[in-house]
């Protein structure tokens, strides 16, 4: 594994400081997309499980700072979505146009789950409903419509000199 | 070779989580008053100033959003709204009389009187940083005298009540959070009792007891009714805060209880500007109301 913290570390403060001034602001459908989450997806998808996973829980813990929710429950679902996808990446997953779309919807889906399913078990309300649910699935829909940017970002930040800043080379 | 990669991977992750369980739990257990608190209040701090700018640029282009996703229901919200208005202002004029004759009773029973209430206005500067909760930020923090469980009123009544604080800066929780509390009290009845957002219904549910009530005040209580803040003993707010107006009044079945949903007030994207009321529940009544002060009484002596 490649030594990344110092090219994501400002990744991280960039994406949480975005999360949290701008994206609050720019909601569709009455949700904000979940910037962190398919940011780490992104270096998962890129850099693999164990990096993924580390980015995700640093980016969620960020994030947590910032809401009411209890601290840790962003980091967690952040971390083991990346880290799911991280691990299917390299024997399931073909690279193509759309897989930026399809992940940041998947990895949505799955942080969104994880996100409720731990909030409800450790006394969040309002999270075990049909509207929570709705929630989840159109902020998945959100991310998937900001993964291409985030996916190039990441692309562009971890590239290597000697190759193309394309999604994977 | 594989088999060691692996089983680090396994071990990272393994820590990860373990990491945010532990979090999770301190969190829970010290709520806002842990390091973990103070490194939130920090964040707050640090980032407020930006938030604050960035949301005066953002929010035109948020609201050109929300415009071409919820075109049709703005358009139905409208002509709702103006045929509402019609109504209303033929009722503030009633109620103009009503409210000045109000304030001379409350003060004479010794009810706190929201105007005697030391306070600080403040502008809404963002609005919920998260999709799983309803929260306001507010320009004014603890130099400001703002402290956690301070309750918050706005054009329309209630907001909601600060959840944290740091210099410059505070958070609200709104009253359409699910799981919000306030002791209310509806109006014209004043039949009192604890309501509560269930689920994320953005409504509060008043669970009243039949046995308390009569079928005639039971029978009384219709959409439209006026729900206020009842500021019971202990209550976390002080009386007289309008909340909303009931949408509903269910007869549970058993009969052993009826279910009002209330539907507040707030009216949170045209929320620009708040008030914080400088207030806890040991100041029940301001110095000046002391010597005016009578015994509240609850709806259970009035049956009586």
């Amino acid at each position: 594994m490649r030594f990344l913290a110092p090219r994501l570390v400002p990744v991280a403060f960039t994406i949480v400081l975005t999360q949290v001034v701008l994206l609050s602001n720019l909601r569709l459908f009455g949700v904000a997309a979940d910037l962190g989450l398919v940011a780490a997806v992104a270096v998962a998808y890129r850099e693999g499980p164990e990096a993924g996973a580390i980015f995700g829980f640093c980016v969620g813990f960020g994030f947590d700072l910032f809401v009411t929710t209890p601290l840790g429950l962003s980091a967690l679902a952040y971390a083991v979505t990346a880290y799911l996808v991280g691990s299917l990446e390299r024997g399931l997953l073909r690279r193509g146009r759309w897989l930026p779309l399809f992940l940041g919807f998947a990895g949505g889906l799955v942080g969104g789950f994880v996100f409720v399913a731990v909030g409800i078990l450790v006394g969040v309300e309002g999270l075990a409903t049909l509207d929570a649910a709705s929630v989840q699935l159109r902020a998945a829909a959100y991310d998937a419509v900001v993964a291409p940017a985030v996916f190039g970002l990441v692309a562009l930040v971890l590239r290597d000199e000697t190759v193309s800043w394309r999604f994977r080379d | 070779m594989v088999g060691a990669r692996d089983a680090r991977r396994r071990y990272i992750l393994l820590v990860i989580v373990l990491s945010c369980v532990t979090l999770i739990t301190l969190d829970q257990r010290a709520e806002d008053d842990g390091p973990l608190g103070a490194l939130g209040r920090i964040a707050h701090r640090i980032v407020g100033p930006i938030s604050g700018a960035a949301a005066s640029v953002a929010e035109p282009v948020g609201d050109w959003f929300a415009g071409l996703t919820d075109g049709g229901e703005l358009r139905r919200q409208n002509r709702e709204l103006k045929s509402r208005v019609a109504e209303l202002e033929t009722e503030v004029a009633r109620q103009r009389s009503a409210l000045e004759q109000n304030e001379v009773f409350a003060k004479l029973f010794g009810e706190v009187w929201l105007d005697d209430i030391p306070s600080e206005p403040a502008l809404v500067v963002a609005g919920s940083v998260g999709n799983f909760e309803r929260t306001v930020m507010l320009n004014k923090g603890s130099d400001a005298g703002i402290e956690v469980g301070h309750p918050v009123v706005g054009p329309a009544g209630l907001v909601g009540r600060i959840v944290e604080t740091w210099a410059g800066g505070s958070k609200v929780e709104l009253i359409t959070q699910p799981g919000f509390g306030v002791s209310v009290r509806l109006q014209d009845q004043r039949i009192r009792g604890p309501a509560e957002v269930q689920g994320r219904s953005r409504t509060l549910s008043l669970n009243l007891s039949s046995a308390e009530l009569t079928d005639e005040q039971i029978d009384s209580i219709v959409a439209g009714d006026l729900v206020e803040t009842c500021g019971c003993d202990g209550s976390d707010y002080p009386p007289g805060i309008p909340i909303g107006t009931v949408v509903s009044v269910d007869r549970q079945q058993s009969g052993i209880s009826v279910i009002v949903r209330i539907r507040p007030s707030l009216d949170r994207p045209s929320l620009e500007a708040v008030k914080v009321l400088l207030w806890t529940p040991d100041d029940s009544v301001p110095p000046e109301l002391v010597s005016t002060t009578a015994p509240t009484t609850t709806v259970s002596e009035e049956d009586a």
